[in-house]
């Protein structure tokens, strides 16, 4: 290798993480080339600097760490035990959550379509109307072409039905029927 | 510091083993690597903290026989990483208030070697504003390369990035680093 090395090749070769061909041809270089072992030795002392300040600089775990580090372990297991507020917050789970906005959500769609049609008309039952008609029929004679009471009401009014029988044979006698 | 909440599960006397265990064997290299990527006490004390916590919930998933402290960097690195996000930046740096030569009534301590001595002397003051002027993606790479002697492999792990970039941020931190201890230690003087 007859090119100089430069800093980059230093830190690689300092650091171990050169291949092993060009490992071996940076120290040869540098077996013969002043310059190079110069420069190379800069680099080496930076690390030297590096490693004696960091020494120089270095702390012990700060007294009461161990026991701060367990008791915000505690707290937050404690915090986590089911209360009053753990249970509310249960409920706001998701799996609980959801399809109770889903029911919400339909609850509110058909109130409003409610709303949206208006008020509720009063119904009345169809029985009124059948007997109603009935009645009236009872008190117009006549009206349905010799069919006094349609045969529908004949269980509701069962005096009427038997008049509407004698009223029947007694016209299909007159009639002259055998 | 805030951290994202996650449910504890009921703690078992091996979950609570294995974290006294940590906290013995590893809680003062931690707290180190926090202090020196944060530069700030106060920070790197809620930064182990919040590690230590992290290590607790996820004890399951360390895999026994790998490194651990690989494993715990990670954790404050992403730990950190998130915070930095959170702030935007502003993480507040100060100068450790023990590095003052005052604290020791203007005298240092007698250092265990000569090159220690130097160094405490002449240029602890340049490299701690020299390693503070990196960025923080910088001075991971330093820390994890020079004081740690992690793999690019490695750090590249515990960062989160590829190999080339530990490489060329290696390359590139160190490079200002001698820079800027030249400058620091010319207007120190």
């Amino acid at each position: 290798m007859n090119e100089h090395l430069n800093h980059d090749d230093f830190i690689d070769y300092l650091h171990g993480e050169c291949a092993p061909g060009r490992d071996a041809a940076i120290l040869a270089h540098l077996n013969g080339c002043e310059a190079c072992t110069t420069a190379y030795d800069e680099e080496a002392r930076l690390g030297e600097l590096l490693r004696a300040h960091a020494k120089r600089t270095e702390r012990e775990l700060p007294y009461g760490m161990s026991a701060s580090i367990w008791e915000r372990i505690e707290r937050e297991q404690t915090a986590q035990r089911p209360g009053w507020a753990g249970a509310v917050a249960a409920l706001l789970r998701p799996a609980i959550a959801v399809p109770a906005a889903a029911a919400l959500v339909v609850a509110a769609y058909f109130g409003v379509t409610a709303l949206q049609h208006g008020p509720a008309r009063p119904s009345i039952e169809a029985a009124f109307y059948l007997n109603d008609h009935a009645a009236l029929t009872r008190t117009v004679p006549f009206s349905e072409g010799g069919s006094v009471v349609p045969s529908t009401l004949a269980s509701d009014n069962v005096g009427t039905d038997q008049q509407a029988i004698a009223l029947t044979g007694s016209t299909s006698e007159s009639n002259g029927s055998p | 510091m805030a951290a994202p909440r996650k449910p504890f599960d009921p703690p078992t006397q091996e979950q609570r083993a294995f974290l006294e265990q940590a906290i013995e064997q590893y809680g003062k290299a931690i707290y180190n690597f926090a202090l020196r990527l944060t530069h700030n006490e106060a920070d790197a004390r809620d930064l182990t903290q919040e590690a230590f916590i992290r290590v607790y919930r996820a004890w399951r998933s360390f895999v026994p026989g790998t490194s651990f402290l690989s494993w715990a960097y990670r954790i404050v690195t992403n730990l950190y990483r998130d915070e930095l996000r959170r702030r935007k930046g502003r993480y507040q740096e100060e100068i450790p208030e023990d590095n003052a030569p005052q604290a020791f009534g203007g005298q240092r301590p007698l250092a265990v070697t000569p090159i220690d001595e130097y160094v405490d002397r002449q240029l602890s003051e340049p490299i701690s504003k020299a390693l503070q002027a990196l960025s923080v993606d910088q001075r991971q790479v330093v820390i994890l390369a020079d004081l740690e002697e992690y793999s690019y492999q490695e750090i590249a792990d515990i960062v989160g990035c590829s190999i080339g970039t530990v490489r060329s941020r290696l390359h590139r931190a160190r490079s200002q680093l001698r820079n800027l201890i030249q400058h620091y230690s010319a207007t120190s003087t």
